[in-house]
């Protein structure tokens, strides 16, 4: 289907308030799934902009409202990937940017999570970040947005095997790297 | 001390189970809003701008530029053998008449 603006507006006069109540259902999975992505506030909330910028462009297009969700899933880890790309690379042709790259110690807190966890949490997020991609895409779906297994591999378009041996790799790979972390601090102790 | 690390590695696997979703900043859809206006307002030149700024565009562009050099230049230095014979012949330069070269004798 054509996405010009005359079809966009005319969905949009004939559907008044649909887009924001869509944002309203929809904008704490977005922020919470991008904030967990990206472990970075003001990164997640110009995720959640383009996304929903996205979803008002896209809206005359959608069928159903589960369609809806899957489609602003993958557009967010989209969105995350290009955010983590440009962190990788460091800089940008004007400049060293601020934002910490992969190896860097952060030091976020999920609002989520709660009191007597946010000690270990962020040091969960620490090994989260060092992660690949798709491992992290899964364990962030499946733990931190209470995903199903089959929800999951729906959303990254993998078999349910697949989702769940990355779910395996990744939890193998956070144990590993957590003992080592943990280890290094009894040992400077 | 192995117990204490093996706790420490359960407790920190455990600390995201049960957690709340974050929620949205309160601003989040006057901040959408602004991002949709934004575009609707992008002029032509803008668009097209942003459209060249992209990474893939701009590589490919210079890919294309050096392709094209590259075609010409390998184009140019393909001499026919033929040419080649000829050019192998001193030519007397003094003699060469640029105004009736094709009255020359050979």
């Amino acid at each position: 289907m054509a996405n010009t603006d005359d079809d966009i507006s005319r969905w949009h006069n004939a559907n008044p308030g649909v887009f924001e109540l869509w944002v309203n259902t929809w904008q704490d999975m977005v922020y919470n799934t991008a904030l967990g992505m990206l472990m970075n506030e003001t990164d997640a909330e110009d995720v959640a902009q383009d996304v929903f910028v996205a979803l008002y462009r896209n809206s005359h297009t959608f069928r159903g409202e589960a369609a809806i969700s899957t489609w602003l899933y993958r557009v967010t880890i989209n969105r995350c990937t290009d955010v983590l790309r440009q962190r990788k690379r460091g800089k940008t042709w004007w400049g060293k940017r601020e934002e910490p790259s992969a190896g860097d110690w952060i030091t976020f807190e999920h609002p989520g999570v709660l009191a007597e966890n946010k000690d270990h949490a962020t040091v969960l997020f620490n090994a989260l970040q060092r992660l690949p991609h798709h491992q992290r895409t899964a364990f962030v779906l499946n733990k931190m947005e209470g995903l199903r297994v089959a929800e999951v591999a729906e959303i990254m378009k993998r078999s349910v095997s697949g989702v769940e041996s990355l779910l395996s790799r990744a939890n193998q790979h956070l144990r590993q790297w957590l003992k080592n972390y943990y280890e290094a601090q009894v040992n400077t102790k | 001390m192995k117990e204490k690390i093996t706790s420490s590695v359960e407790q920190a696997m455990n600390s995201v189970d049960g957690m709340q979703r974050a929620q949205a900043p309160g601003y989040l859809y006057a901040k959408i809003l602004s991002g949709v206006y934004r575009r609707q307002t992008l002029t032509i030149w803008e668009r097209i701008s942003a459209f060249m700024a992209r990474p893939v565009v701009t590589l490919t562009c210079i890919a294309v530029v050096v392709a094209i050099n590259a075609l010409i230049i390998f184009k140019g230095n393909a001499v026919p053998a033929g040419n080649v014979i000829a050019s192998a012949e001193p030519v007397d330069f003094y003699s060469y008449d640029i105004y009736n070269a094709e009255n020359m004798e050979p």
